[in-house]
């Protein structure tokens, strides 16, 4: 091993998580170069002595444990899995919906709500704050998928595409305890989701429900076709709504 | 019917309850190790950090179903803090780092004032990358490829702010103390 060698794994070295292979060639080198052994060593004080300051701060987050515990015994278990709360729509939760296609106010019913709000909330914890990365389709797979998920429906894509869009990735997942596919399609406006499931034979039509969550920048606008239930997510602006009823329309 | 859905109900309550005494066990205790990230990276205020300390229990919390029991809860958490962070910065206004204030962050011990000084000093003059993967990797004990997950580059690019990191502070140190293999 040379130096150069090691300076580009010393990092790992000191970290613990060279294999044994290459902890022998670094302490191999270290044997013979004492200007690697001693820069090696410094580094380790260095290490030492960063992690004991840092380690003085020891804050007081007794307020902030107490917070999220109220916060924690306000949410009810069965909204847990699929509320928005994080995005702080909870106020809209009594709040009237504003519903894009009609463009006036109305109260819309709890389970296309409920539909619209899990869907927001699955964007946000995908795409934005876990940043998801076990997509389960991506690429050639994704045509695949659909193939296989909804046999018969060979446009199913290219109708809920929004424009100027790609598809991305795609992957099973549940809002409300019910399946449906997350696509994920890349426009020149950023990550558009879109929710899709087979409606159920003799499920009724869905109001076309629209959220704004404008704390956190989002949008969401829920469809019902003959055929299929879904709902668009993505950036206020995105025009959800637009992207709902063009899906409506061509499904 | 109703019998059976009152047992459901009563299963899926001992389930949440189940799960919020589990969330307290191993989620909270990492709140300390999340407060004091927030504020060195942050460099803002307690308030600032607290309510971004916050709202990462509290998504985590709401999506505790997808953690993956075994799996490592404090790198799981940081990963939701920063990139909560990453969407705030992005969000507001590109509003300067703060260097870390002393008067808020120095609470050594009086014999460890001036070293304390120093190394704080020292890492206040690398640049935000390089204190972040050196807060991760050194001070929080994060492994590479955790680190490397949590701000989605690649472990080499980790390996490589960690080098330059150290070889900065080598530098800034060295003259002083660090040198001639004296123990500090």
């Amino acid at each position: 091993m040379t130096c150069d060698e090691l300076k580009n794994v010393a990092s790992r070295y000191l970290a613990g998580e060279s294999d044994e292979g290459e902890a022998l060639a670094v302490e191999n080198h270290l044997a013979s170069c004492r200007t690697c052994a001693a820069e090696l060593a410094t580094d380790r004080r260095i290490d030492d002595s960063l992690r004991e300051a840092m380690l003085e701060d020891q804050p007081d987050a007794s307020a902030v444990i107490r917070r999220v515990r109220a916060q924690m015994e306000l949410v009810p278990w069965w909204r847990r899995v699929f509320s928005v709360a994080p995005l702080r729509i909870a106020a809209l939760a009594s709040a009237i919906l504003v519903v894009f296609i009609a463009g006036r106010p109305l109260y819309v019913h709890q389970v296309e709500k409920g539909i619209a709000l899990a869907a927001m909330n699955d964007h946000y914890m995908d795409l934005v704050v876990l940043k998801r990365t076990d997509w389960a389709y991506s690429g050639k797979s994704s045509a695949q998928f659909v193939q296989s998920t909804f046999p018969g429906n060979p446009g199913l894509v290219r109708s809920i595409t929004p424009a100027g869009g790609s598809l991305e990735k795609v992957r099973i997942c549940h809002l409300e305890k019910t399946q449906y596919a997350h696509f994920v399609f890349q426009t020149p406006e950023g990550e558009v989701s879109v929710f899709v499931r087979a409606r159920a034979p003799g499920e009724r039509p869905y109001q076309a429900a629209g959220l704004h969550d404008r704390s956190h920048g989002l949008e969401v606008a829920g469809f019902t076709s003959p055929d299929f239930v879904g709902a668009v997510v993505g950036h206020e602006g995105i025009a959800a709504s637009a992207f709902a009823s063009q899906a409506e329309r061509s499904l | 019917m109703w019998i059976q859905a009152i047992r459901t109900s009563a299963f899926e309550l001992t389930m949440a309850v189940d799960s919020a005494h589990e969330f307290e066990n191993v989620a909270l205790p990492h709140a300390p190790s999340l407060l004091r990230y927030a504020m060195h990276i942050l460099g803002g205020s307690k308030a600032e950090a607290e309510d971004l300390v916050q709202e990462t229990l509290l998504a985590a919390w709401r999506n505790f179903s997808q953690f993956e029991a075994g799996t490592n809860c404090k790198a799981w958490l940081f990963r939701i803090l920063i990139n909560f962070r990453y969407k705030q910065s992005r969000r507001m206004s590109r509003k300067s780092e703060e260097p870390l204030g002393d008067e808020e962050h120095n609470l050594s011990r009086p014999e460890n004032i001036s070293r304390t000084a120093e190394i704080r000093a020292a890492f206040r003059k690398l640049s935000p990358e390089h204190r972040e993967v050196m807060e991760l990797a050194v001070v929080e004990g994060f492994e590479i490829r955790e680190v490397a997950e949590m701000l989605k580059v690649p472990a080499g690019t980790v390996m490589s702010r960690l080098s330059r990191a150290r070889a900065q502070l080598r530098t800034m140190l060295q003259p002083v103390r660090f040198s001639g293999g004296e123990a500090l």
